[in-house]
């Protein structure tokens, strides 16, 4: 199908990259479905979670272990339940990007805050994690250069 | 900050009209009761936070910052197949 994006204008993407945020993601509770497509850049491949209802909002995402060595999530029952699964193994975690501007140094993730995605259900969701060090704005540039974590 | 210690089964007023009492301890975790006006709104931090940085993030990343993100990402090997 079609989709509107912030980005790339109209682009084609396939039923399989469509998931259902019941319940949105936090701020946006009224965007319900979400395409999942990638984008390559100077090599490198850029991940976006882009609402089919509007052009914003578009979430650049990275997946946490490229960036958090053993990113171990600790995901509610609740919040398995509601996409399905019974194990956070078995599904997909995402954190978004927040990138100044001005600074792409300061780029910091959501490391505590992840887009779960269950690939058999098709349902997504922003859980909160219960690890109580995860930080909500999570800088891997400034880490990396004070030893990581 | 004030700090103030109280048990399990006690509570204390904030502004008259809000209540929060120490329902139960357990483990690291305890339980908090509220009892506030409706027009009072309870969140946790965390919720609010992940609410706003959401927010900057839908405005952020796009198309002028990818060269530089994506330097900044093979300078730091923050990359599977560079």
């Amino acid at each position: 199908m079609e989709i509107n994006t912030r980005d790339f204008g109209v682009i084609e993407v396939e039923e399989d990259a469509l998931f259902d945020f019941p319940e949105g993601v936090y701020g946006f509770e009224e965007d319900t479905c979400f395409a999942l497509f990638c984008k390559t850049f100077d090599d490198i491949p850029f991940l976006y979670l882009q609402s089919v209802q509007n052009e914003i909002p578009c979430f650049l995402v990275f997946e946490p272990e490229d960036f958090y060595p053993n990113y171990a999530p600790m995901v509610s029952k609740e919040d398995l339940a509601a996409c399905g699964a019974e194990r956070a193994e078995d599904l997909v975690f995402l954190v978004i990007a927040n990138v100044p501007d001005d600074s792409v140094e300061q780029m910091s993730l959501n490391i505590k805050s992840p887009i779960i995605l269950n690939p058999k259900t098709r349902i997504g969701r922003q859980v909160i994690l219960q690890n109580n060090d995860y930080l909500i704005r999570y800088q891997p540039f400034l880490q990396k250069s004070k030893g990581g974590p | 900050m004030l700090v103030i210690s109280r048990k399990a089964g006690e509570s204390l007023i904030l502004s008259d009209n809000i209540k929060i009492t120490i329902l139960s301890i357990g483990g690291d975790r305890i339980a908090l009761g509220i009892d506030a006006p409706r027009s009072v709104s309870v969140v946790r931090e965390e919720l609010l936070e992940t609410i706003k940085a959401n927010r900057e993030s839908v405005d952020s990343g796009k198309k002028q910052n990818y060269a530089d993100i994506a330097s900044m990402l093979k300078s730091n090997k923050f990359v599977k197949n560079p």
